[in-house]
């Protein structure tokens, strides 16, 4: 195969996304009596490699003895006509061989966009892309990550989905995989077993009937499976397996860094954040640990960034500590340390100064909407103050072009919630004009995106607005934001209404995509190949609209399609935030001391904890 | 302060690397190994890393040579295997050596490079006849080709800059041999000798092309570390 391999890639560009051999990437022995695994990600090499899931889940399954990982990307188009032309089969980096190969393939799901090159890889591989058509011979198609919470438009394609956090229950996965091929077991009875572990669900096992307003109308489940999926978390992210030695990548990828992860969950509770709602609840880890799993980071890889990652980095309890610590260590070595996602406010631009010490990039901060009123709506816990206060300290210690993030298309949105955004970020500007020492290079960047509705969210039951009036909004933006200084970006509207389609829509979707598929659609996310065209006429060959499942609205007592996955956070609860969210009332984090009651502590029998230890707060019962 | 000379071969798969993730698997490798690099004054300081001539990506380099800067002295042999133990599969480290830190530039030093391309063979073609092509080939005088330039294109004659072109068949391969100016000064790529030749019907896919670099030279054609 290397030959044949040799020859593509002198015609393809960036060839060394396909040449595997990094540092640090593991090529084990090819013998009988290994599970054979490998890792997919439906993407470019650039955007998997800088996914930090990829490599603990590598690291898991290559420290077992009885098995083995290997990785593939989704090869971009001119590598796909390219191995078409010449019969390639999909390959995998480490020892380039054929996927189908493979007793295990494990998607992840990073967003909906890339699912087309889901089905592109499966038969990229020359594998049948649907579930029941894949035999005894076929390699069984796991699939993971956050959009495995709503399963469904995925469900005819994969057997077995694993919900929630993988890094421990891929060691349940293999050990009963294992187990089972050594009695001889066929599919059937794999998948029955594989059904029994918490957090896997097979969709197989599960039939629906969809009501008119495409809700469930019954669902019925084999005696093999549960009506209810749990997913699986880790309780101890101290002792969880973490990659000291990540694979470090030949050519540069998005995140060409170290990715030290600090703590899982957030509880600050925006409405229409999913990844708040589905990693609940707040798990620090130990500063110790963190500081020695840096020190084997830098040996390991030499990177020369380290970048301390979770879903809110100022939230760390001991984070000034933890940044002054990675400062003082690393600094005269030359390695930078760096903080994202950080909160609107002066303490994180205090982080900010300390770790860049040399102010080159820009600082981002997402305060979402424009107004107060709309930000109590999606419950963002910044007001006007904390941002004015963090953009003022951040021009005067020297910083010249701020981002901005904002949403369009929020429930209960008015045109008044879309001038303030203007007049926020002009007033960012001013606050540069007065504060900053380099004027003429001020830059407010403002980059809305538009609100896509997500399950095991307050927003779940909320129609997505129309294409029409996403792009008015956007027009309307497009004139509030211009004048010296001010950068306006946007997103496709049309992307973001097929990906509420996805997002939310039930088996039904399953064919709209195989049919967008086969009309040639794939990189869905990348403006190049996205095409929408191609889309409506897979919904119109349904009979259904282009916004058939982002436009929908559920109701309260509707069963949902993604009522079955069980995240912890009770339905209860996000009819609750959604109420309140109509009525503009915040909800505080519980990290303050106080818990609103999200369901998840009771649920799994669990605590929030940081740093120094259990959270001290009062579990309270779902309301 | 302590300059290094060094000697490594770029192989294999890791051909397909482009000289930029280059010169970042060789600053990682180094701090890897621990090394204590001197870096650049100024905002965005980098390790003092140099090459002696870019590799294009697809191309394999048996005799490559880089300069590093580093703060403490190492002994070679310990300085080459050091880098060799956190080299990743493709890149190996051969030989190294102290230089004077005051010298001039190493990438002004390099006046020449051999090249070997190899590629499928096509029936009916034997040495004999591969050779006649070469002989035309370096018959003439002049061999205009275009290149662009940042500031469009620009015609150049690379003729003088060929200075051997030898060819063989074999039973698998045709194999062709070149020596070419390669340099700040004076720089001709093998791809460039292969499309004229194959702009004169010699029947070779120049998109299967095997190219390696098997030596650099200075400009007296001498090895560029002894
Ligand atoms: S149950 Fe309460 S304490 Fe636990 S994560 Fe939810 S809100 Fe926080």
């Amino acid at each position: 195969m290397i030959n044949e391999l040799e020859k593509v890639l002198n015609k393809v560009e960036k060839p060394a996304r396909y040449i595997g051999g990094e540092w640090n990437s593991v090529c084990k022995n090819w013998n009988e009596g290994k599970v054979k695994m490998v890792f997919a990600f439906p993407d470019l090499y650039e955007i998997g490699m800088s996914h930090l899931g990829l490599q603990i889940i590598y690291k898991v399954v290559n420290d077992r003895e009885d098995a083995l990982m290997e990785r593939v990307f989704a090869p971009w188009i001119d590598m796909e006509h390219k191995m078409r032309e010449l019969g390639l089969p999909l390959f995998s980096l480490e020892s380039h061989r054929p996927v189908a190969d493979f007793d295990i393939i494990g998607f992840t799901l990073q967003y909906e966009m890339s699912y087309t090159n889901v089905l592109n890889m499966l038969n990229l591989a020359g594998i049948s892309l649907h579930s029941e058509n894949r035999g005894a011979g076929s390699p069984l198609v796991i699939a993971g990550g956050p959009c495995s919470f709503n399963p469904e438009p995925l469900a005819p394609f994969i057997d077995v989905f694993v919900i929630g956090e993988g890094e421990e229950v891929i060691n349940s996965v293999i050990d009963t995989y294992v187990e089972k091929k050594k009695n001889g077991s066929g599919k059937k009875e794999i998948l029955s077993a594989l059904a029994c572990i918490e957090g896997i669900y097979v969709p197989s096992f599960y039939r629906f009937t969809y009501s008119e307003s495409e809700t469930v109308d019954r669902m019925d489940c084999d005696s093999s499976a549960s009506s209810e999926v749990r997913k699986s978390f880790i309780r101890d992210v101290d002792n969880a397996a973490f990659p000291t030695r990540p694979i470090v990548p030949h050519t540069e990828v998005v995140h060409d860094r170290i990715m030290l992860e600090i703590m899982r969950g957030c509880t600050r509770g925006c409405r229409f954040c999913q990844a708040g709602m589905i990693y609940r609840p707040v798990r620090e880890k130990n500063l110790e640990i963190l500081l020695q799993q840096a020190k084997e980071l830098v040996s390991s890889t030499g990177w020369d960034e380290i970048s301390l990652t979770s879903l809110s980095s100022s939230d760390y309890t001991r984070i000034k500590e933890l940044t002054s610590q990675l400062v003082n260590r690393y600094e005269s070595d030359m390695i930078n340390t760096a903080l994202p996602s950080l909160r609107a406010d002066a303490f994180s631009v205090e982080l900010a100064k300390e770790v860049q010490k040399v102010r080159r990039s820009s600082l981002t901060f997402a305060p979402e909407a424009g107004t107060q009123r709309m930000r109590d709506i999606i419950n963002k816990g910044v007001n006007e103050e904390n941002l004015l206060d963090a953009v003022k300290a951040a021009f005067t210690a020297g910083w010249t072009s701020i981002k901005l993030y904002y949403m369009i298309g929020l429930p209960g949105e008015t045109d008044n919630d879309l001038e303030g955004i203007g007049i926020l970020s002009k007033k960012v500007l001013s606050e540069g004009r007065s504060a900053a020492s380099k004027k003429g290079k001020l830059k407010v960047t403002s980059s809305a995106s538009s609100f896509v509705p997500k399950p095991h969210t307050p927003f779940q039951w909320e129609p997505q607005a129309s294409l029409e009036e996403l792009k008015r909004k956007q027009d309307f933006l497009k004139q509030k934001l211009r004048g010296k200084g001010l950068v306006f970006n946007w997103h496709d509207p049309e992307l973001s209404i097929l990906e509420g389609d996805l997002a939310r829509g039930n088996r039904k979707m399953a064919p709209v995509l195989e049919k967008a598929w086969l009309l040639g659609c794939r990189f869905d996310g990348w403006d190049e190949c996205f095409d929408f065209q191609k889309w409506c006429q897979a919904f119109y060959y349904f009979d259904m609209e282009p916004s058939y499942f982002a436009c929908r609205v559920y109701r309260y007592d509707d069963i949902l399609p993604w009522d079955h996955i069980n995240c912890g956070v009770s339905k209860k609860f996000l009819a609750s935030e959604h109420k309140k969210a109509l009525e503009g009332i915040n909800t505080a984090d519980c990290r303050e001391g106080k818990c609103p009651g999200c369901g998840i502590c009771r649920i799994f029998k669990i605590k929030p904890y940081t740093a120094e230890g259990d959270l001290h707060v009062q579990v309270q019962d779902s309301l | 302060m302590y300059r290094y000379r060094i000697l490594y071969k770029k192989t294999d798969l890791l051909r397909f690397i482009s000289h930029l993730d280059l010169l970042n698997t060789v600053q990682r490798a180094a701090r890897r190994a621990g090394l204590q690099m001197v870096f650049s004054e100024g905002f965005n300081p980098h390790p003092k890393i140099t090459f002696a001539a870019p590799l294009p990506v697809g191309v394999e380099g048996y005799k490559e040579y880089l300069e590093v800067e580093l703060n403490e002295q190492n002994i070679p042999g310990e300085l080459v295997s050091k880098l060799n133990n956190n080299a990743p599969r493709g890149l190996e480290f051969l030989k190294a050596k102290e230089v004077d830190k005051k010298a001039g530039p190493l990438m002004a030093e390099v006046g020449y490079a051999d090249y070997c391309v190899q590629t499928e063979i096509s029936p009916g073609l034997d040495s004999s006849q591969l050779n006649c092509f070469l002989q035309n080939f370096k018959d003439r005088d002049e061999i205009l080709i275009q290149r662009k330039t940042k500031k469009g294109t620009r015609e150049k004659n690379i003729r003088p800059g060929v200075i051997t072109l030898e060819g063989n068949v074999s039973k698998q391969s045709i194999i062709i041999d070149m020596q070419l100016r390669t340099g700040s000064q004076e720089n001709i790529r093998p791809d460039e000798v292969i499309n004229i030749l194959a702009k004169d019907y010699l029947p070779v896919g120049v998109k299967n092309l095997k190219i390696m670099r098997t030596a650099v030279y200075d400009n007296n054609k001498k090895t560029l570390l002894t």
